[in-house]
């Protein structure tokens, strides 16, 4: 009997031990993060999804240190933001009103280590959206307001974009961009640009990242590099002006057969080759110039490079 | 008349004499130009002014310091971008166009470069040396990027002083290092005062 008491006694002390052994291990990693975060400082990861109104002709500025920022465009008038605060991040800040919204992944002092926030958010089509980023990537699809604004330093921009203006720049990032926005400025130090417009304005600018542009309803282009190449698909919208300069990197330069404009190019140093027109190379010193109309001429295009060699040919 | 007029006019459908006397007559134009050029006023003591050594911040400057510093540098960031909008506005293209008046623009724009320069380099010092992979350390590679890219334009514009483009491009590079510097001290100041709000 005692016997039999003290084996029931032991099941039950088995099962109270194996309780609490369970309970330690659900418990265990929660209550170590929770040590951590307070011996550390840091904040856990944390799930957000927020949604507040914002007038389709409104703005919203996103900024988001590192992570990914993707938005998206919807028939909505309002804003949802959804998606993870990387850990460590101190809070994401929402402020504003319908009429403009700024939403920021706040980061503490001294924020080595944080963890990149993921976030995506839906705005109105017509909404104006700024978004800027230290390391993380900015992807937009959709969005057109009259102002779109990307900005990042080493993260990349990807972008199938509209509207009135838009402007793409990185530092070091690299930019893919689709877009008919009818001013477009693009604008990297080392990160190589990638372009296919349709609008009517267009300024890109690279100081060593390589330039591969498609435009072809120009009214005016400028198109710059310092030591990066240049590849230029363009044609011009009636009495345009097209303007390139490179001082050590190589232009291609693609034209409509029917262009109507009329065509310079000038190298101090490299060469130039060209479908059309005669290359004329100065009676001292290595300094070359082509010229030819085509067309009625009305257009304008200019290509100007240092040691840079230029290539101009038909599509 | 310019110098590739002189030397493609004249000499275009000589005989070899012609064309030797047409050398000769260049070469000695080319003696006669003087070594120096003279700029209308004294510049440098603007400049010396502006050069004068700042008191680089103490690594751990109070943030609201560094903020003052930076308002004070955009000001002057500001003020080159205008010195700018001027060169840009003397031509259609947004190339400053060449003539009386660009060597003078030019200057005042390399001081204002210059000053704003050193409003924005004691900024991004105090920032420390950046971990490799980190965004300073992308910061400094563009740096490096840029300020290369400027030199070799202007040792490109040794060879060929007058070219437009290649002042154009020299002044936008300057903007791309004041904006670069810029971004870096914003940087280093959300990085090591972090959030204030």
């Amino acid at each position: 009997m005692s016997q039999h008491k003290s084996a029931a006694g032991s099941v039950a002390t088995d099962e109270r031990t194996a309780h609490a052994a369970a309970l330690a291990r659900w418990a265990a990693p929660l209550v170590l993060t929770a040590l951590a975060a307070l011996a550390t400082g840091r904040a856990a990861a944390e799930d957000v999804e927020h949604s507040m109104a914002l007038d389709d002709d409104g703005m919203v500025v996103i900024k988001v240190v590192k992570g990914e920022v993707r938005v998206e465009a919807w028939d909505r008038e309002e804003l949802l933001v959804r998606g993870e605060v990387g850990e460590g991040s101190d809070r994401l800040l929402m402020e504003g009103n319908s009429q403009r919204r700024e939403i920021e992944v706040k980061i503490p002092r001294n924020s080595r280590g944080v963890e990149g926030s993921e976030l995506e958010f839906f705005v109105p089509a017509g909404a104006s959206v700024v978004v800027e980023t230290t390391s993380a990537d900015i992807i937009a699809d959709g969005i057109g307001g009259e102002l779109v604004e990307l900005r990042a330093v080493s993260g990349d921009i990807e972008a199938d974009a509209g509207g009135e203006r838009l402007f793409a720049h990185t530092v070091s990032g690299d930019v893919e961009l689709e877009s008919n926005a009818r001013r477009v400025d693009i604008n990297s130090v080392s990160g190589d640009i990638d372009a296919r417009l349709a609008g009517e304005e267009v300024d890109a600018n690279t100081v060593s990242g390589e330039l591969l542009l498609i435009a072809r309803s120009l009214d005016r282009g400028h198109f710059e590099s310092v030591s990066g190449d240049m590849e230029l698909d363009v044609a011009l919208a009636g009495t345009g002006v097209i303007s390139v300069a490179s001082l050590s990197g190589d232009v291609d330069l693609i034209l409509p057969g029917d262009l109507s404009a009329t065509c310079e190019a000038e190298s101090f140093s490299g060469s130039i080759k060209s479908t059309r027109g005669q290359v004329e190379k100065a009676k001292y010193g290595p300094h070359k110039t082509l010229r030819f109309v085509s067309g009625d001429g009305s257009g304008r295009v200019q290509v100007e490079s240092f040691s840079g060699d230029v290539r101009i040919r038909e599509r | 008349m310019s110098s590739k007029d002189f030397i493609q006019g004249p000499a275009a459908g000589l005989e070899q004499d012609d064309e030797q006397r047409a050398e000769a007559a260049l070469l000695d134009r080319l003696a006669a130009l003087p070594k120096e050029r003279e700029v209308g006023s004294d510049l440098w003591p603007a400049i010396a002014r502006r050069l004068e050594p700042v008191e680089a911040p103490a690594a751990q400057a109070p943030a609201s310091e560094r903020r003052w510093s930076l308002r004070s540098a955009v000001a002057a960031m500001a003020v080159a971008g205008l010195a700018s909008m001027l060169l840009n506005l003397s031509g259609e293209s947004p190339q400053p166009a060449v003539g009386g008046n660009l060597p003078m623009l030019s200057a005042s724009a390399e001081i204002e470069y210059s000053g704003a320069l050193q409003d924005l380099l004691p900024l991004t010092v105090s920032a420390g040396s950046p971990a490799p992979g980190t965004p300073l350390a992308d910061f400094e590679a563009s740096l490096a990027i840029v300020r290369d890219a400027a030199v070799a334009v202007r040792v490109a514009l040794e060879r060929d002083p007058q070219s437009r483009y290649l002042n154009s491009m020299l002044t936008s590079l300057q903007h791309r290092e004041l904006n670069v510097l810029k971004e870096m001290a914003r940087h280093a100041d959300d990085t090591i005062a972090g959030s204030t709000t």
